[in-house]
């Protein structure tokens, strides 16, 4: 699965946070597990 | 209705004829167009009212009014219509006017008409009489994502509220629409169920912070902005009921095709509100600014067949041809 770029990625073991600024395949590990994607910030209806 | 003949005499003969009307009645017929001469038309330019002629005109007298009304029954429309929502109907109308230009300024303007009339009374209104609005309560994805080789097929999957878009439907489309548009190839949008998407959720309607804090929400995660940016790579599949964002977004798509059944329409001025998902900039680039105004007054849809002709999609299929001829222009570019 590719990192995308502009993405953040989270080790859910110590909270380390990298930001991807170029785009590639390959894993983001940390504590030996995938980092996963940090979700967009949920922002209210605009209706 | 105003008599030509009020325009001949520079601005002062105008405001005298108006300076009775704040917004009701909101659309102002002008008796005798045609004979106007291009002085007079620029004054109309400048009147806050729905302004319209009568068929036939010549594209210069077309360009000086609002809307061009075939016939008595498209005035009678035209009344019922601005008489729904005089206030809405007139911002519409004013907001068409200055269309044109640069896809993220149409944007801007659109977001900004749209929470002023979300302080109104005519929005206000509507929302006292449906009651109380909430978040949606439903479970589950409300997208799919699939790749087939090179395309990314995204799937609305809300087809219990007929694709109704909610927060979690907009975030979720968002999303996926970044990462297809991040990566290579056509991008093709459907919907599961009934309806490609019905518009916006009525029931969440009037969840928003206030005016100020929504127009920066719209502009922060706008579906619109998303696909005017890449419209180019996009082919959208329409059926069933195609309102509002339902049909406002594929209007960028350089592909839209339409399944038979499918029925299109802006119900927005019910609402006491204009277009919110980029309409007022993707519609007038398909069908013009007079159509797109008179979808919008009109009070109910258009058949796939009537959108074609207009232009509003690109192509007609059979109900149970729609996914694969989608499929298909997106694999072969045609």
């Amino acid at each position: 699965m590719a990192n995308l770029l502009g993405k953040r990625y989270q080790c859910s073991v110590c909270a380390a946070t990298v930001l991807v600024t170029k785009a590639g395949d390959g894993k983001l590990l940390c504590h030996e597990q995938v980092m996963e994607v940090a979700q967009a910030k949920p922002l209210p209806s605009s209706d | 209705m105003l008599d030509a003949r009020l325009l001949s005499g520079g601005p002062d003969g105008l405001d005298a004829a108006l300076a009775d009307t704040l917004g009701s009645p909101a659309l102002l017929v002008v008796d005798g167009l045609r004979d106007v001469d291009p002085p007079g038309l620029e004054l109309l330019r400048r009147v806050p009212l729905v302004t319209a002629g009568r068929a036939p005109l010549d594209s210069a007298h077309a360009d000086a009014v609002d809307l061009v009304l075939a016939d008595d029954a498209a005035l009678g429309r035209a009344q019922v219509g601005c008489a729904r929502a005089p206030r809405a109907a007139t911002a519409a109308a004013l907001l068409l006017r200055c269309g044109g230009g640069d896809w993220w300024d149409g944007l801007v303007r659109e977001s900004t008409t749209y929470s002023m009339l979300q302080g109104g009374s005519e929005f206000l209104g509507w929302r006292s009489a449906r009651g109380e609005p909430a978040a949606a309560r439903d479970p589950g994805p409300r997208v799919r994502v699939d790749r087939h080789g090179r395309v990314t097929e995204v799937t609305l999957t809300r087809p219990e509220r007929h694709n109704a878009l909610d927060v979690r439907l907009r975030d979720e489309l968002h999303a996926a629409l970044g990462e297809a548009f991040a990566g290579e190839g056509p991008v093709v949008l459907l919907g599961d169920g009934p309806s490609f998407c019905s518009g916006g959720d009525l029931d969440e309607f009037g969840t928003f912070p206030d005016p100020a804090a929504a127009h920066l929400v719209r502009l922060s995660r706008s579906l619109a902005a998303r696909l005017a940016a890449h419209g180019e790579r996009v082919v959208v599949g329409l059926h069933g009921a195609c309102l509002g964002a339902g049909v406002e977004l594929p209007a960028f798509a350089a592909h839209v095709v339409a399944a038979d059944d499918a029925r299109l329409g802006l119900p927005e001025l019910g609402l006491g509100l204009v277009p919110g998902a980029g309409g007022t900039v993707s519609l007038p680039r398909r069908i013009g600014r007079h159509r797109t105004l008179e979808l919008l007054v009109h009070d109910g849809t258009i058949s796939a067949a009537a959108a074609l002709g207009w232009g509003l999609v690109d192509e007609v299929v059979p109900r149970a041809q729609l996914r694969s001829r989608c499929r298909q222009i997106a694999e072969s570019g045609s």
